[in-house]
């Protein structure tokens, strides 16, 4: 079974939002994705200074031949990218929730937990699956 | 049991510029229903895997094997010693694929597209390494007798440098045995979007053994016998574009794929 935090809200494509004391929103994918995306090989992540959109594609990753779009969990703009992520993913695979983070983004507004599934949810759409 | 998709497209447009051919297999990915392409190349050339380097200049080691002609094409075509590696790599037919994987040399093989909803009763996985060995075991099941999957573990990481699709090793590959060798006879490469998953396809025609003017009915077989369509609900092939499509595509060459900053990158 994989691990769901309890401190963070979800995209049902397997993204991930936490929120820092700052306000400022770290996003990423969760160990369940990784999982299932098998050897990660590239990743493209946009800059800092950036829009993202809510649901909408905010980068791309290669594994298996395969390049899947990473979807974002919220508005707003980015102000820090993991570049190290471009280097080397294993993080995304081996910390997921914490070292494979992708994006520290400002949130466009205070209601962005409103349109994300609770850690509850999460799971139980896991179970399903 | 036959899980019938509701709707299924079979698109044969022709032979189109490489740029226009990826470009559509895009559209195709972000379109509704089941599609089954044929992709047919106005002229040879490569296609390169969405996250491959181009090589910085042509007397790289990588050069000839991401563009298996170029030494011929340079020759025939810029003789002047002062052409420089810039002008040169700019005038080769290639094109970037939306899709992962090495390059390939499109013009003799049997190109294929293959673009439905993900996750789905017929793909029920998003993992890319469970949907491309499911196609490849069904593609297998099609071609010639002793064609099968290649099967064990993904080296994904260690194929990386290799630039060649065909000099590549993945669990989904398409092989054949001959004289004791296995021998790589066909090779997937995927992309996936928010609920859609787009699997392009080249295979030899040699050991595929699969004439040009067979490849419809191929495509027939593998939509009855994968998708489960029946007769009726099959449409008959579509040759032209639509004016929506014809139009999306040109959007995107214009804006992507006839571009140096996607193709050279």
């Amino acid at each position: 079974m994989s691990e769901v935090p309890a401190d963070r809200f979800y995209l049902s494509s397997h993204e991930w939002a936490q929120e820092g004391d700052d306000g400022v929103v770290t996003i990423g994918i969760t160990e369940f994705a990784a999982s299932e995306l098998g050897e990660l090989v590239y990743i493209e992540l946009p800059g800092e200074g950036e829009d993202v959109h809510f649901e909408q594609q905010f980068g791309e990753i290669e594994s298996v031949k395969a390049v899947s779009a990473l979807n974002s969990p919220l508005s707003g703009q980015v102000i820090e990218s993991n570049a190290s992520l471009l280097d080397s993913q294993e993080p995304i695979t081996d910390s997921p929730f914490e070292e494979g983070w992708m994006l520290k983004i400002k949130p466009a507004d205070d209601s962005w937990k409103d349109q994300l599934m609770t850690p509850a949810d999460y799971e139980s759409q896991l179970n399903n699956s | 049991m036959i899980l019938k998709p509701a709707k299924i497209h079979l698109l044969d447009p022709g032979p189109l510029d490489p740029a226009s051919n990826m470009a559509l297999d895009e559209v195709l990915l972000e379109s509704e229903g089941w599609w089954l392409r044929l992709t047919r190349w106005d002229r040879p050339c490569v296609t390169l895997g969405r996250f491959q380097s181009w090589p910085q200049n042509s007397s790289d080691e990588s050069f000839p094997q991401i563009h298996p002609f170029s030494s011929q094409f340079v020759s025939a075509t810029q003789p002047s010693p002062t052409s420089s590696p810039g002008e040169i790599a700019e005038s080769l037919p290639a094109v970037r694929r939306v899709t992962g994987g090495g390059s390939i040399l499109h013009g003799e093989d049997l190109t294929i597209a293959i673009a439905g909803p993900c996750p789905s009763p017929h793909f029920p996985d998003r993992s890319p390494g469970k949907v491309a060995t499911q196609i490849s075991k069904v593609l297998g099941s099609l071609l010639s007798p002793g064609i099968h999957t290649r099967g064990g573990e993904d080296r994904e990481k260690e194929m990386v440098d290799v630039v060649d699709c065909f000099q590549r090793r993945s669990p989904s590959d398409l092989v054949l045995e001959v004289d004791g060798e296995t021998v790589k006879a066909g090779g997937l490469a995927l992309a996936f979007r928010p609920g859609r998953v787009l699997i392009e396809g080249s295979l030899h025609r040699g050991p595929a053994s699969r004439p040009v003017e067979g490849d419809r009915s191929w495509m027939e077989l593998l939509m009855r016998e994968w998708l489960g369509a029946e007769g009726e609900t099959a449409e008959k092939w579509q040759t032209d574009l639509t004016d929506e499509q014809a139009g999306r595509v040109s959007e995107a060459v214009e804006n992507r794929f006839g571009t140096v900053e996607w193709n050279r990158r």
